[in-house]
């Protein structure tokens, strides 16, 4: 150890001398000690060795190739945490450093002579079990001779401080994590939040994965309900397409496949040994070497798969980060599912309002089957759509085209008629809706001879789509039938499309067929009608033509024979000229009730007060009978002779009946609502209340023909006219007080 | 004047007669009991040419008083012919047919046999004007 410290070259070494601290004190010593005798070197010697065992540093002093441990101090013995054998090669007390390169550089620092300083070198020490880090020297010591002898070790432990600066590196690698998820997570609830379509937000999504995650390229697809084939929505990063192989993925095969079939993610950083992958060729080139594959799940259902490679190892927070991605893609996806039905469902019922408002106003009933073929052919995606009325022959089989949309007619011209086999007959039983991705692999196809399936040339109808017109007593109308050369092309929205047209094709031609019913029944009143007038014209003439003879035959008779007729057969032959005059004005009577409130003319504005004052002056009421206006009149706008028939017919009722000289008659008109409401009041003998029903039929009279001359006619038409105007007739008396009669009249009537 | 009456109903012939002997009236009259009948009766001369009036029934078998006019209207020989409708029919139908038709007039037929004497006076004034020169 003399001869280490004489070369004085090594600053750290000699400039530690000066300072107290026991690491220092060593080589001023050797120098110091060099010239002594050697009690003096031995005294020098045991002062040392207790500097050494005082010497806060751990210390240790190794002599020899085999580097026996000579002297050891206690900082040391605590440092490595156990007893050290003195006089025996420090091998023997660690053999575990064996493997780590320790003895290596001790054998290479006495070989060579040159000191070692090793710097948070990790040492793994049986004694404490743990890796710990040290700061240390090996330093040569040299004889007289100059040659090594031994070498000083003087070691600190600095794991702590390694650590520390590991836990600081840890973290702010954390935090660049963070920063990163975080990024990441926003951009897609950016995608997730916004206006976009499901596959614009997916592909926001895996845009977000590449940028964030080290994806050389990330995929989302989706797997639609009921389906069973994953759809490629998005594409980022290295590879952008959605066609080719990956486009459409059946679930359970390949990689992807398997990841939604197992409900599972699957992750791997060793890509191009891992016997998932297809392609492992490709991965080796491309230089992959992680794959991460996240099933998305929304209560515990699979709606997707989203993957990424990448060319650098997976890291823990990035497989968390795409944990919670998965999670939040699922969601955003369901969301957006959610959000599409929403709107499909509001634009569906739109566009049934549309197609329904389009259909019902349509009354032809041929037009109309051709509409709604047309419009449900559109709405579905058919290539082409048929609507074939449910008339079954003798055999119980052929059904009979009626339209079809799509195609030329002769397309189908050609064939026979579609008969009742099992695919058809659940349309025309009205069993419910045929929906089939491909009707040739469908168990209900083919099974009939002499086709076993689709007559050669036949339209190529691969998807299938049926839905029975049921009528609203239930009845099968028909069926509408679509198809489409291409597989699965019919989706539930076609069918529920399919079926809100066929909802409003039944109501429609119902309401076609009561149209047509309508039609019949007003030609058969029009019929009716004419007959009727044909009747009053034959009635005017041919009954009124014998009255006319009686009535002049007997007042020949009277004439001739002058004075030889007897007083009771004049009497006689004058009664029976009355009771003609009365058959005729019975006859009169029946024809116009016949006409009241059917012939109408063009409505005009009617100053109520004038038409009455003309009224009034054409009855004539001989005095001191008198009719009387009341009140302001209003004026309307209506047609002029019906409501003047009716006011005549309630005055002269009214004077006639009034059985006395002063009869008075007041009318009075007031406006309510959209109606006028006239009232004729006299001061006749009034109506008991059981004749108030009575005295508006027809032909009926309260007094012998004898007593009043009137036919019975008079009420029997105000009643009809006025009804025939949508207003009403009514009377109110009390017998012995008077009678009021009142009526209403529309103030505005409509052109006709 | 003579005077050709198209009508079907003897009780009405009589009465026209009636009427005319109670206004003496003396002109000829003949009778026709339907249109058909009128018709030949004013080509074939019966009714002598020159001076006729027809007195024209609306409701006759065979052929009617429109159908009647009809015929008159499209006969160049007969086009000018005056024709007065005595009828019972109030039809407004019936009046618009014969007034484009071209009649002198349209009458109906009263009930009592003493305003058709007044009636047939009233006539007899129409026609002596119309044939005053």
């Amino acid at each position: 150890m003399n001869s280490t410290a004489d070369r004085g070259e090594r600053p750290d070494v000699s400039s530690n001398a000066s300072e107290p601290s026991g690491a220092a004190v060593p080589p001023p010593a050797e120098n110091q000690l060099r010239p002594q005798h050697p009690e003096d070197v031995e005294r020098a010697r045991a002062h040392l060795h207790s500097l050494f065992m005082q010497a806060p540093a751990p210390i240790i002093v190794m002599r020899g190739p085999e580097h026996h441990v000579e002297l050891v101090n206690a900082p040391y013995l605590r440092l490595v945490g156990c007893d050290v054998r003195v006089g025996r090669p420090l091998r023997e007390t660690f053999p575990e450093l064996e493997s780590q390169g320790i003895f290596d550089i001790l054998d290479g620092v006495y070989a060579s002579g040159t000191p070692f300083e090793g710097k948070e070198l990790p040492v793994l020490l049986r004694a404490s079990g743990e890796e710990r880090f040290f700061n240390f020297v090996y330093q040569p010591m040299r004889g007289t001779g100059g040659d090594v002898e031994g070498i000083m070790t003087f070691a600190y432990d600095v794991t702590e401080q390694v650590r520390a600066r590991q836990q600081e590196t840890r973290a702010a690698a954390f935090l660049q994590q963070r920063q990163k998820e975080l990024a990441l997570s926003a951009e897609m609830g950016v995608a997730f939040a916004g206006a976009l379509s499901i596959r614009d937000m997916l592909h926001q999504c895996a845009e977000a994965m590449v940028r964030h995650l080290d994806a050389a390229f990330a995929r989302i697809w989706t797997l639609e309900e009921g389906s069973n084939v994953l759809e490629l929505q998005a594409s980022a990063g290295q590879y952008t397409h959605l066609d080719g192989p990956h486009a459409r993925v059946p679930v359970g095969q390949f990689k992807i496949g398997l990841i939604a079939r197992e409900a599972k993610p699957h992750l791997t950083n060793d890509v191009q040994q891992d016997s998932r992958v297809g392609d492992r060729e490709w991965a080796k080139r491309e230089g992959m070497v992680s794959f991460a594959g996240y099933p998305l799940i929304v209560d515990s259902k699979v709606i997707g798969v989203m993957a990424m490679f990448s060319r650098v190892p997976l890291k823990e927070g990035t497989l968390s980060a795409l944990n919670s991605i998965a999670d939040s893609i699922a969601v955003g996806i369901q969301r957006k599912r959610a959000e599409a039905r929403a709107h499909e469902e509001s634009e569906t019922l739109d566009i049934l309002n549309k197609v329904g408002q389009f259909i019902a106003a349509e009354l032809d009933t041929d037009k109309l089957v051709q509409a709604i073929t047309d419009s449900a052919t559109r709405l579905t995606g058919a290539q082409f759509g048929a609507f074939f009325y449910n008339v079954v022959d003798d055999r119980g089989e052929a059904y009979t085209l009626y339209t079809i949309s799509g195609v030329p007619r002769e397309a189908f011209s050609k064939f026979p008629m579609p008969r009742n086999t099992k695919v058809f007959a659940p349309t025309f039983a009205g069993e419910g809706v045929v929906r089939v991705a491909n009707i040739r692999k469908d168990p209900r196809y083919g099974q009939n001879p002499p086709y076993h399936g689709m007559p050669s040339g036949h339209l190529p109808v691969v998807s299938y789509l049926a839905v029975p017109v049921v009528s609203r007593d239930g009845r099968v109308i028909g069926g509408l039938f679509f198809g489409h050369g291409k597989e699965g092309v019919f989706t539930e929205r076609a069918e529920r499309l399919a079926v809100g047209v066929a909802a409003q094709a039944s109501i429609a031609m119902d309401n076609a067929s009561l149209f047509r019913e309508a039609q019949r029944l007003i030609r058969a009143l029009e019929r009716s009608n004419q007959d009727l007038d044909q009747f009053a014209y034959v009635t005017s003439h041919d009954l009124k033509a014998p009255l006319r003879g009686i009535a002049n035959l007997s007042q020949w008779i009277e004439e001739d024979l002058g004075a030889a007729l007897s007083a009771d057969s004049r009497k006689h032959l004058d009664l029976m000229r009355r009771r003609v005059h009365r058959m005729d004005a019975l006859i009169d009577g029946i024809l116009q009730y016949s006409r009241a409130g059917r012939v109408r003319g063009m409505p005009e504005t009617l100053e109520v007060g004038r038409l009455l004052q003309e009224l009034v002056e054409l009855v004539a009421p001989r005095p001191p009978a008198m009719v009387e206006l009341q009140g302001e009149l209003p004026v309307l706008f209506t047609e002029r002779v019906p409501l003047q028939q009716v006011l005549m017919n309630l005055i002269t009722n009214a004077l006639k009946h009034a059985r006395r000289e002063d009869a008075r008659v007041v009318v009075s008109a007031v406006e309510d609502g959209d109606f006028c409401r006239f009232t004729v009041t006299d001061n006749g003998p009034g109506i008991a209340p059981e004749f108030h029903e009575r005295i508006w039929g027809i032909f009926q009279t309260l007094e012998a023909r004898d007593k009043v001359e009137g036919t019975g006619i008079g009420l029997a038409v105000v009643k009809k006219v006025v009804e025939s105007r949508g207003g009403k007739a009514w009377v109110e008396s009390a017998a012995g007080a008077g009678a009021r009669f009142h009526f209403t009249w529309p103030m505005k009537e409509r052109a006709a | 004047m003579n005077i050709l009456l198209v009508e079907d109903d003897e009780v009405d012939v009589m009465n026209v007669r009636r009427a005319f002997d109670r206004n003496k009236i003396a002109n000829p009259v003949y009778v026709a009991e339907n249109g058909l009948e009128g018709l030949r009766m004013l080509r074939d001369g019966t009714v002598p040419r020159g001076r006729r009036l027809v007195l024209l029934d609306l409701n006759m078998p065979k052929m009617n008083g429109i159908e009647f006019l009809r015929a008159v209207r499209q006969d160049p020989d007969l086009v000018g012919l005056s024709v007065v409708v005595l009828t019972t029919s109030n039809e407004e139908r019936d009046k618009v047919d014969a007034y484009k038709l071209n009649v002198a007039g349209y009458l109906l037929k009263p009930v009592t046999f003493t305003n058709f004497v007044e009636l047939t006076s009233a006539l007899n004034k129409y026609w002596t004007l119309v044939e005053m020169p």
